[in-house]
């Protein structure tokens, strides 16, 4: 029992640690005004371009396959009973509300969240971080909130991406197997999207763009010493990372439409 | 904390601030790692304009000093006043606008890997202006990059230097805000001994004369060296020689008037030190 004990105290406060982490950088937004202002945008559009436009070309490619996929198989049973318009259920229900984000942060976890990791792992043992300590940055203002903000403007964008291509591909599959034409497709999807799954896309891209950045930098920046702690950390950066946004996702979902 | 938005509002004057008074002063200090004690009862003051060099046992004690000197680290016991501030008591943010006056070289240099040479020497003036001062900064950067011989190599990125040249960027970025205190942390490290008198010249040496009138180089700032060992250079600039033996100040003085007080020479303790 006192092992127990001792386990859910040492969980707790690792949480806690990973919570007042969360709060700083977040206390960052309200010193904004006071020093490098300019210096930061410069490297919240490198992150922008690193997590949002070099994502592209492989969540295209990933969008295209899932999309495809479910249209195939939900039209090659439902069109032998003539239930071709429970697409636009199928479509929404499980691309745009679950596996649009869901997918959309399992690329950004592992291009970006990885990234993160291990770029500030290495900066800590290359002792770059005292390195701005010393020089008065602060690295949360300097290293962290960018990453913030590129990361998490990113990922809303690209969740809204991977839908727009999803739609699209998904057309194109459905006129493989049916013949369906364009209108009748978008009519099935529109008929049963809501103004709340535009809520909750851009709420979910939000929420997981933000875990995505502050658990990685977390685990990077309490790196200490050793160069093979620097896998270590990113390691356990994704798969926290991946927990927490299934998690997150569930909590949502159930929020939003049960 | 004030708003800033040009570089000459918060770019110091090197030590006209600070003349003839402390930079550092140093209290009763002790520090130890794991059960060894690396040094107790240390007391110095580093006055503005002074250049004083502390001669330690070890690579982690270089280390140390400075960084608790500027409260990346911290003491056992014992207290340090920074430019006026005894900063133990200070916030973390209040910390980092008392560090921003203090040019600091670190052992390994401390350059950030995925930004160029000129980048990383113009890092904290960028940072310290509130929107980027382009202008401002490039006034400062330009001359700085020329007089640390870095015009050939402001493009590349520091995994591409030898530890030298890279040496000589972290100290080009030490004087970037015009410190009123500077503090080099074993800088002879990892460089050969022509490459270290190089630097020390550099750093301290006199103004060539195509730099009369127009040296980038902060005037008279306080400055303290750390060193695992005492270099010949360190010899021919620093105005105090402070020597640790077992934890505690052994010598401490003029290198230059050691023999006009009776006392052994700098070299001769340190020799007794490796005997014994």
């Amino acid at each position: 029992m006192g092992r127990v004990g001792t386990r859910t105290r040492t969980s707790l406060k690792r949480i806690s640690n990973k919570v007042r982490f969360a709060a700083q950088v977040g206390g960052v937004l309200f010193r904004l005004g006071s020093h490098g202002i300019g210096y930061t945008w410069r490297v919240i559009l490198n992150q922008l371009k690193f997590t949002g436009l070099q994502a592209l070309p492989f969540l295209t490619f990933i969008s295209a396959a899932i999309s495809a996929l479910i249209v195939i198989q939900t039209l090659s049973q439902a069109s032998k009973v003539g239930f071709e318009g429970i697409i636009g259920m199928v479509f929404v229900a499980a691309v745009i509300r679950e596996l649009g984000p869901l997918m959309t942060a399992v690329v950004v976890i592992g291009r970006s969240g990885t990234a993160i990791a291990a770029e500030l792992g290495t900066n800590q043992v290359m002792e770059e971080i005292t390195a701005l300590e010393t020089m008065g940055i602060d690295p949360l203002h300097y290293v962290v909130f960018p990453r913030l903000v590129g990361v998490t403007l990113a990922t809303m964008c690209l969740v809204v991406y991977f839908d727009v291509v999803a739609i699209l591909f998904g057309f194109l599959a459905a006129q493989m197997t049916t013949s369906m034409s364009l209108g009748t497709y978008l009519t099935y999807i529109i008929d049963q999207a809501t103004i709340a799954d535009l809520w909750v896309t851009g709420l979910k891209g939000m929420l997981f763009g933000a875990i995505i950045a502050l658990l990685p930098s977390f685990h990077g920046l309490v790196v200490r010493g050793a160069p093979t702690d620097v896998p270590k950390a990113t390691t356990r950066a994704v798969v926290e990372c991946l927990a927490l946004v299934f998690l997150a996702s569930a909590i949502v979902s159930v929020l939003f439409y049960y | 904390m004030k708003r800033d938005t040009t570089l000459s509002e918060v770019i110091g004057d090197g030590g006209s601030a600070f003349e003839g008074r402390p930079v550092l002063t140093c209290r009763d200090l002790r520090a130890s790692h794991g059960d060894e004690i690396l040094f107790e009862g240390l007391n110095f003051e580093v006055i503005g304009g002074e250049i004083v060099a502390l001669i330690v046992e070890s690579e982690w004690c270089a280390r140390l000093v400075p960084r608790i000197a500027i409260g990346v680290e911290t003491q056992d016991e014992g207290e340090m006043e920074l430019l006026g501030t005894i900063h133990h008591d200070l916030s973390e943010r209040q910390r980092l606008a008392l560090r921003h006056m203090v040019g600091y070289l670190f052992h390994n240099s401390g350059l950030i890997h995925n930004l160029t040479v000129w980048y990383n020497v113009a890092l904290p003036a960028l940072y310290h202006t509130r929107f980027t001062d382009v202008q401002g900064v490039t006034e400062r950067i330009e001359p700085l990059i020329d007089r640390c011989r870095l015009r050939e190599i402001c493009q590349l990125r520091p995994a591409e230097l030898d530890e030298a040249s890279r040496k000589r960027v972290a100290l080009a970025r030490a004087w970037a805000m015009r410190p009123p205190f500077l503090i080099l942390e074993d800088p002879l490290m990892d460089i050969d001994s022509s490459s270290g008198s190089e630097l020390l010249d550099l750093a301290f040496g006199p103004t060539p004369p195509e730099w009369i009138g127009h040296d980038p180089r902060p005037a008279n700032p306080g400055v303290l060296i750390t060193s695992q060992g005492l270099h010949e250079g360190l010899f021919r600039y620093v105005d105090r020689l402070i020597i640790i033996d077992q934890g505690r100040v052994v010598f401490n003085e003029n290198p230059r008037e050691y023999d006009r007080r009776g006392m052994s020479h700098p070299t001769d303790i340190l020799e007794q030190k490796e005997a014994s």
